[in-house]
């Protein structure tokens, strides 16, 4: 499995930041195949179900979320074995101590907080897409593996 | 008049009777001492068969009852005790009488005649063969109606304390919870359609930058710059409102090693001042480390950032150390301000000066502010323009509680 064959699902409500965070992620070079959950429940529904199983994911999970919020969803991923391990990187306004502790009880591999600045927010998708599609490596059999580093798909000029 | 003084009057008028007096004048005179001693007891006594009929009463029991001797002689006991008290009344008598206990003592209440309540401390004894016939009781009475109401007030006073207290501590806990869902929403509501704005007016700029003249190059720059400054306040408003939050430390330390410390970090984030600093060796206060590192940090920043444009500023730190206060002052020649707006000084978001000469959100001195009333501390500030400025806190010597 390569990091192409990664999906990424963006689990994010607001419609500009979605469309804000493709865009950071298309200008990156992030050539993944995104898929976006619009709440809690679609995201769960999407990550648990047979077909999407299969997939290796990497989850970019906003927390204020309608239905289930961020914290909830992840919680009900980490208590599945299928995606006990699959990469999940917060990506949230909230600047709360509580939601980053929190976050990291219930097994967030990231936490990071979006910038208003659109240029800063565009490196820190490009350093999320660096580090999870490239550089990092998951246990094997791990549904959210990346089994050895890809091919280079980040293209970071 | 005392009892001891009206006996003796009463032996001063009577006649001596010599050697004639016989036994009975004798027995005479002791019963007449005997009664007049009763009758004078400033306690209640109630002398009752056992039965329960009221044998005798004194004066003082009389008082206390509101009724007449006779009257309460033709009463039976049980129709002048409250009558939530007639069972332990009765429980108590017939303790006694079975023995082998002679005399106990309780509280019990009575029904004055106009019916109001009368508590007394009841100290009651069986008194054996008087007079030939069954025991009788003999209960001295001690008014304790206005002790005990006395501490009921007490009582009551204290449960309203704490129930006002309660109610306080509940309503600041609603409010802080309140103030926190604010901040939560404030903090993730208002920030998104910034970032939307940045964004996109960011790729309009790069995508759209050949259909656009200097002049929408310009403006979409402008909004840009003014995204991020809103972001910047909206920031600053939410770690004001963190401030003081959690609780207050405090701790004994040296406000001048912290000084000291913060000279440092405030001359690497402005490696382009020149300014001469001083700071006083020791001075020794109580506080919160943490919180009063961020009111020196602003204070002394500040006071860098107003001087940038001397030739040769020069901030000195001073201060001193009383019984009941210490004082520490950040003195600077730098833009200093006009005494006029003073008061403005330390609300937030109120700027004396242009943002362009000297940057800034201005919560700095609000921040400084918030945390020296925290401390159930002062601040103030002198100064007139150009001739630099001088802020001044006042900390409470000792630990306090934290002011709300």
């Amino acid at each position: 499995m390569s990091a192409d064959d990664v999906t990424i699902l963006l689990v994010e409500d607001n419609p500009d930041d979605e469309e804000l965070c493709v865009r950071a992620l298309r200008r990156s070079q992030i050539k993944n195949e995104i898929v976006v959950a619009h709440d809690g429940v679609e995201a769960v529904e999407y990550l648990l179900d047979q077909n999407a199983g299969e997939r290796a994911h990497l989850v970019l999970l906003d927390l204020k979320l309608p239905r289930l919020d961020g914290l909830q969803v992840l919680e009900r991923l980490r208590a599945d074995p299928r995606t006990h391990t699959t990469p999940v990187v917060v990506l949230t306004t909230s600047d709360e101590q509580r939601d980053l502790i929190e976050s990291y009880n219930l097994g967030a591999n990231s936490y990071i907080r979006k910038p208003v600045d659109f240029t800063q927010f565009s490196d820190a998708i490009r350093a999320i897409g660096v580090y999870w599609l490239s550089l990092n490596r998951q246990p094997p059999g791990s549904l959210g593996a990346v089994a050895s580093p890809g091919r280079n798909v980040i293209n970071t000029g | 008049m005392t009892v001891s003084r009206a006996l003796e009057a009463r032996d001063a008028l009577e006649p001596d009777l010599d050697a004639q007096r016989d036994g009975e004048a004798d027995a005479v005179r002791a019963t007449h001492r005997y009664q007049v001693l009763f009758h004078n007891a400033a306690f209640g006594v109630i002398v009752s068969n056992e039965a329960g009929r009221i044998l005798q009463v004194n004066g003082r029991m009389c008082e206390m009852l509101g009724h007449t001797q006779d009257e309460l002689i033709a009463l039976p006991l049980k129709d002048v005790i409250h009558p939530d008290d007639v069972t332990a009344s009765a429980r108590v008598r017939a303790g006694l009488i079975s023995g082998p206990q002679t005399w106990t003592q309780f509280e019990k209440r009575y029904l004055r005649k106009d019916g109001s309540v009368v508590t007394v401390m009841a100290t009651v004894s069986r008194v054996d063969d008087l007079d030939g016939g069954g025991p009788v009781m003999m209960g001295i009475m001690e008014d304790v109606t206005a002790q005990r109401a006395a501490e009921q007030a007490l009582r009551d006073l204290n449960r309203t304390l704490e129930r006002r207290v309660a109610d306080r501590t509940a309503a600041l806990a609603r409010a802080n919870k309140e103030m926190e869902a604010f901040s939560y929403a404030v903090s993730h509501d208002l920030r998104a359609p910034l970032r939307a704005i940045h964004g996109f007016s960011l790729a309009l700029l790069n995508e759209h930058e050949a259909q656009l003249d200097a002049e929408g190059r310009h403006w979409l720059t402008r909004i840009q710059a003014n995204t991020l400054r809103m972001s910047d306040l909206v920031d600053a408003l939410l770690s004001l409102s963190r401030l003081t939050g959690g609780d207050l430390i405090s701790v004994p330390l040296d406000l001048a090693d912290l000084a000291r410390s913060v000279v440092e970090d405030v001359r690497q984030a402005h490696p382009d001042s020149v300014a001469t600093i001083s700071v006083l060796d020791r001075l020794p206060a109580v506080g919160d480390p943490r919180l009063l590192r961020i009111v020196l940090v602003n204070l002394i920043d500040n006071a860098v950032k107003f001087c940038l444009t001397e030739e040769h500023p020069r901030i000195v730190i001073g201060g001193s150390a009383a019984a009941e206060s210490v004082h520490l002052s950040v003195e600077d020649n730098g833009a200093g301000f006009d005494m006029a707006y003073a008061e403005k000084l330390f609300a937030p978001f109120q700027r004396l000066h242009e943002n362009t000469q000297f940057p800034g959100v201005g919560v700095g001195l609000a921040t400084v502010f918030r945390i020296v009333a925290h401390h159930g501390g002062r601040v103030w500030a002198e100064g007139s323009p150009d001739r630099g400025a001088t802020f001044h806190i006042e900390l409470p010597a000792s630990r306090q509680e934290p002011v709300l």
